[in-house]
């Protein structure tokens, strides 16, 4: 009877471990929260400067908040520089994938104030936790500089950022309201992003909370979009016939302009 | 200032107005100045304020057909434009512009393309660069000659080889008589270091057609206008068409602020003695060649960057 009932006990805590991992991480509260995006969808127009999106939830209580932006995974080539003789030049290329395309990271603190290395590594939180999952392909050997050369890359690009600028404070419902303004460089491309709310005690997940971000493109620049890359040749005679046109305006304005004497 | 962002769909990010609008105005000026495109000078410009290689060599080809329009109408309302030597000279560079593409997938295959380019430039800027300058300060010193003594001017080699070639033509527009061989050469060289450094040509043709061909200056700023016209109506359309590289928005900006920088650029060519057009011409290529041999000899700050362009 004892052999049978530890039996089902066993069957039942297997049943339940996942349920409870996933509990873990989405908190005690997760029906009474969500994440609110401000705005929920960028629009590329025409004077489109890059964008700020401000993101909050409101939680039952946590000592520490990380929100990610993270774009789509993607393979990038790039050329590698060394040093030949005196002269520095392109010397190999290589091929990384399994890493984001963007990504910008904000923190109510210093992720190792907040949690472990390993819970970073886990959750893919900070710039370093990227390490892992790329991977890179060259024909020449590697030296082990490359991901830190692409980090540097990245962040002088404006694609990849972190910072510090989480605000925890307190709701007068009781609640913890997290929240953070990220910003969104204007070299983001279209696309759908997620963004991700992981709220820390005592250096574990206790919550998680995701949306989605639109990026897309309208007006003017989408309709130029359009047209260079479905027809081309037009694309390419427009732009010819636009800059002549131009020019010969230009001229006819300035040999218009008194002091301008025609000399054939 | 920060209002005034507009966004270029192709190079996928937000720039100033004004930032382009005064690039264009600058690199129009040099161009009516001194008959070059300006493509050498506006690329670099542009890829420093964080646009894509590829994107900024093919847009400032577009903005190139623009000023090099209106330089082109300007110096043929003047006169200036010696339209049998440009026809020439768009022949052989749509020669040379054939090959030359040819010439960048092989030494593409063969790697280090970009690097072979870079070197190239250092050294075609730098020769063609300290030789201007030294002929110019030359040609500004006083003569010393006894009155009613007139020294008969040294015939060259190229001048004696060229003379030797068969199917001489008169040029009437710049008073010399010329084998038509030797500006198709010329524009055929052009045409491929035109399709290899993705730029207009015009900074290496104006020397050619002063120094080889005898050129009048002030003829030789609009014929050279006319050729780079025709070299990029080519390269936009084949970077539009086989790229996806020309930023129509951005290439309007610049060429606004070209168009007038090239009028200006014109009339004040005429008013300037043509040896300081000479000596300023020779310094920004020397300037444009000490930049880019400092980028081959010092460490960069990124080992890493993206792929493509030139």
């Amino acid at each position: 009877m004892a052999i049978r009932n530890a039996a089902g006990w066993l069957y039942l805590l297997i049943l339940i471990l996942p349920v409870a991992r996933d509990s873990a991480i989405s908190g005690e509260t997760p029906d009474t929260s969500t994440i609110t995006i401000v705005p929920e969808q960028i629009r590329i127009g025409a004077f489109y400067n890059g964008v700020e999106v401000k993101v909050a939830a409101n939680v039952a209580s946590c000592d520490g908040a990380v929100i990610v932006l993270e774009g789509g995974s993607e393979e990038i080539t790039l050329n590698k520089k060394g040093r030949v003789a005196v002269i520095w030049m392109n010397v190999a290329k290589i091929t990384i994938s399994g890493i984001p395309r963007v990504y910008i990271l904000a923190s109510s603190d210093e992720l190792d104030e907040i949690c472990s290395r390993d819970t970073q590594e886990e959750f893919r939180l900070g710039v370093e936790s990227l390490r892992i999952p790329m991977d890179i392909k060259s024909d020449q050997p590697l030296t082990g500089a490359e991901f830190d050369q692409f980090l540097k890359l990245k962040i002088e690009n404006g694609t990849y950022n972190t910072n510090n600028k989480v605000k925890l404070e307190s709701t007068p419902l009781g609640e913890l309201e997290v929240s953070s303004i990220l910003p969104i460089p204007s070299k983001m491309p279209p696309g759908v992003y997620e963004i991700k709310l992981y709220c820390f005690r005592q250096g574990r997940v206790v919550e998680m909370q995701s949306a989605g971000l639109k990026i897309d493109m309208m007006g003017l620049p989408c309709a130029i979009m359009n047209l260079a890359e479905k027809n081309a040749a037009m694309y390419g005679f427009m732009a010819i016939v636009a800059a002549m046109m131009a020019g010969v305006i230009m001229g006819i304005v300035f040999s218009s302009l008194p002091g301008n004497k025609r000399r054939y | 200032m920060d209002n005034l962002h507009i966004y270029l769909p192709i190079a996928g990010i937000s720039v100033n107005i004004l930032l382009l609008l005064g690039l264009g105005l600058m690199v129009g000026f040099l161009s009516g100045l001194f008959g070059v495109g300006g493509g050498f000078l506006l690329t670099p410009l542009l890829m420093m304020i964080g646009i894509p290689p590829t994107v900024a060599a093919a847009s400032d080809a577009n903005q190139i057909v623009a000023a090099s329009t209106s330089g082109t109408f300007a110096h043929w309302q003047l006169g200036n434009v010696d339209f049998k030597m440009g026809i020439i000279l768009v022949i052989g560079g749509i020669i040379g512009g054939t090959l030359g593409v040819q010439l960048i997938k092989i030494l593409r295959a063969a790697g280090n393309a970009d690097f072979v380019i870079k070197i190239a430039y250092v050294i075609l800027l730098g020769v063609i660069g300290s030789y201007m300058f030294l002929e110019s300060l030359r040609s500004m010193r006083p003569q010393v000659s006894k009155p009613g003594e007139t020294r008969p001017e040294k015939e060259s080699w190229f001048t004696a080889f060229s003379r030797a070639l068969p199917f001489a033509m008169h040029f009437d527009k710049s008073g010399i008589t010329l084998s038509i061989f030797i500006p198709l050469i010329f524009g055929i060289l052009v045409g491929m270091l035109s399709a290899v450094m993705g730029v207009g040509g015009g900074f290496i043709m104006v020397p050619v057609m002063i120094y080889l061909l005898r050129m009048p200056m002030h003829v030789v700023v609009g014929t050279s206008l006319f050729q780079v016209l025709f070299t990029c109506i080519n390269v936009t359309f084949m970077q539009a068409y086989y790229n996806h590289t020309v930023d129509l928005i951005m290439a309007l900006l610049l060429l606004a602020g070209s168009t007038t920088g090239a009028q200006i650029g014109a009339r004040i060519s005429h008013k300037l003695k043509a040896d300081y057009l000479k000596i300023i011409l020779a310094s920004i290529v020397l300037l444009v060649m000490v930049k880019m041999a400092f980028g081959l000899l010092l460490r960069p700050g990124v080992l890493l960057s993206f792929g493509g362009g030139h």
